[in-house]
C-alpha cells in the first residue's frame, strides 16, 4: 500500500467496531440455526452456541463429551465462513443436590 | 478465548498456596476493584479475613500480584460464615436460599416475582414440581430436604405452575393435538371404527424453560431481595459478553459472563433422562449442584435469566423473558 492509498483508507468511512460486531452476531446466529440440528446429532455434541473466537470475532461454540480425537478431528474448522471453536464441556446436568 | 475458564485452571493449581497464606479465607474468580470501582478485568479474588500492611506480613503470606498471567484482588470479607446461611431457615426467606418440592433433595429459591399483584416464588420445575411429577398445591419447603426441611415445621410455599419439561423420546404431550385426537377418536367409535388417531409429533419441539411458581403461604413469609447481593432492579436481555451474578444454595455469591447465546444443549435430568433445550445462554462455571433456580443478574441487579444446569465447564441459564411469558408473571 502506497502513502496515498493509506491516507485514502485512513479516511475512509468504517461501521463502527460495535455495528460491526452486532452484524455479524446476526450472520452466525442464521448459520447456526440452518445447522444446530445436524450439529446436535453428531455423537459427542453436547451442545451448540454463538460465542467469540479469542480475538472477539463472531463464532460457533460446540461443546463436546470428552471425545475420542478422531471423533473431534471429523467436527468442522468452519460452517458457512464461520469459525468453529470446539470447546469439551463435559455432560450437562440439571443442577438440584445430586 | 474462554477467559474464565483460563482463569479456573490457574486458580485451581493456586488454590492450595493460596489458602496455606495467613487470613485467606476463600478464593474465587471475580472483577478487579481498583479505588472502589469494579473494571471490566476478570481476576482471582482472594478473601481475607482483614486487609493489613505488606509490611505486617511475613513474606510467606503476601499474596502474589498475579497468578499464571491473571491479576490477583484482595478483598476483606471477615471470617467466612455466609455459605453456611444458603441451607438455613430463614423467615421472610430471600432469594438465593435452600427450598425444594418435599420430595426432591434441594435447589434455590431464585426470587420473588408477581402475577396480579400477587407475590410467588421462582424456581425450576425440577426444584418446586419434581420434574414435572408433581401437583399443583403440593408442599414446598425451605429449606428443601436434604437440608433438613420438614412438612412439619418448614413449609413455606405450595406449588402454583409448572412448565412441563418434555424429555427426548417422549410423545406429544402438546394438549391441542392430543385433544384433536381425542375428539376424532370419539367420532370413529360412533361409527364403529376400528381404526385409532394417535396425537403425533415428528419431534417434540424443543424446550425454552425449566420453570415454575410457588404461592407463599403468606406474603411476609418471602423476601424480595436477594441473599448477598440485593433487590432485583427491573428485568433486562442477556446479551453476549454481559457480566452476571448470582445467590445460589450451594455456592452462594458467584460472577460470571455471558460466553454464547442462542444456545441448543442437550441436559441429563437423572435416570437416563435427557430434555433438549433451545435459545438459552451459557455462562463459565459459575454453579453446582443445588444452585438450580437462581435467578441470574446483570451488573445493574436486573434479572436476566434463570439457572438451572450445568457441567463442570459451563453454567446454563433460561432466557428470563421465556420463563416470565410461559408462566405469566413479572418482576
Amino acid at each position: 500500500m502506497n502513502l496515498i492509498e493509506a491516507v485514502i483508507a485512513a479516511f475512509k468511512p468504517r461501521p463502527s467496531t460495535r455495528e460491526h460486531r452486532g452484524a455479524a452476531t446476526t450472520t452466525t446466529t442464521e448459520v447456526l440455526s440452518r445447522n444446530a440440528e445436524r450439529l446436535m446429532r453428531t455423537k459427542g455434541v453436547m451442545s451448540v452456541g454463538v460465542g467469540r473466537t479469542p480475538e472477539g470475532e463472531p463464532a460457533i461454540v460446540i461443546g463436546t463429551d470428552r471425545m475420542d480425537a478422531e471423533a473431534a478431528e471429523a467436527l468442522p474448522g468452519e460452517i458457512e465462513g464461520i469459525p468453529v471453536i470446539r470447546h469439551q464441556i463435559g455432560h450437562v446436568e440439571a443442577q438440584d443436590v445430586r | 478465548m474462554d477467559t474464565t475458564g483460563g482463569l479456573a485452571v490457574a486458580l485451581s493449581r493456586a488454590r492450595e498456596s493460596l489458602h496455606d497464606r495467613g487470613n485467606v479465607v476463600a478464593t474465587g474468580i471475580g472483577y478487579k476493584v481498583t479505588g472502589g470501582v469494579r473494571t471490566a478485568d476478570l481476576a482471582i479474588i482472594c478473601s481475607v479475613t482483614e486487609k493489613q500492611p505488606l509490611t505486617a506480613l511475613s513474606a510467606d503470606d503476601v499474596i502474589p500480584p498475579d497468578v499464571d498471567g491473571f491479576p490477583t484482588d484482595v478483598v476483606a470479607t471477615g471470617p467466612i460464615t455466609a455459605l453456611a446461611v444458603h441451607v438455613d431457615r430463614m423467615r421472610p426467606a430471600p432469594g438465593g436460599v435452600s427450598i425444594g418440592h418435599h420430595r426432591i433433595t434441594a435447589g434455590t429459591l431464585g426470587c420473588v416475582v408477581h402475577r396480579s399483584g400477587e407475590p410467588l416464588i421462582l424456581s425450576n420445575n425440577h426444584v418446586l414440581a419434581n420434574s414435572n411429577d408433581a401437583l399443583p398445591g403440593d408442599a414446598i419447603l425451605q429449606p428443601g430436604p436434604i437440608d433438613g426441611g420438614t412438612m412439619e415445621t418448614d413449609l413455606i410455599a405450595t406449588l402454583d405452575r409448572f412448565i412441563p419439561i418434555v424429555m427426548a423420546g417422549e410423545s406429544s404431550t402438546c394438549a391441542f393435538a392430543n385433544g384433536v385426537a381425542a375428539v376424532a377418536n370419539w367420532f370413529a367409535r360412533l361409527g364403529g371404527s376400528n381404526a385409532r388417531l394417535l396425537a403425533v409429533t415428528e419431534r417434540a419441539a424443543d424446550n425454552l424453560v425449566d420453570a415454575a411458581t410457588a404461592v407463599p403461604l403468606s406474603p411476609d413469609l418471602v423476601s424480595a431481595t436477594v441473599y448477598g447481593v440485593g433487590d432485583i432492579a427491573g428485568q433486562a436481555r442477556a446479551e453476549l459478553g454481559m457480566p452476571v451474578v448470582k445467590s445460589g444454595r450451594t455456592t452462594g455469591v458467584t460472577v460470571g459472563e455471558i460466553l454464547q447465546v442462542d444456545v441448543t444443549v442437550d441436559v441429563g435430568y437423572g435416570a437416563g433422562q435427557v430434555a433438549r433445550f433451545s435459545d438459552q445462554v451459557m455462562a463459565g462455571a459459575m454453579s453446582q449442584g443445588g444452585d438450580s433456580g437462581s435467578a441470574i443478574l446483570d451488573a445493574e441487579h436486573r434479572i436476566v435469566g434463570l439457572l438451572f444446569a450445568g457441567s463442570e465447564r459451563t453454567t446454563v441459564i433460561n432466557r428470563i423473558e421465556h420463563a416470565f411469558g410461559a408462566l405469566e408473571i413479572g418482576v
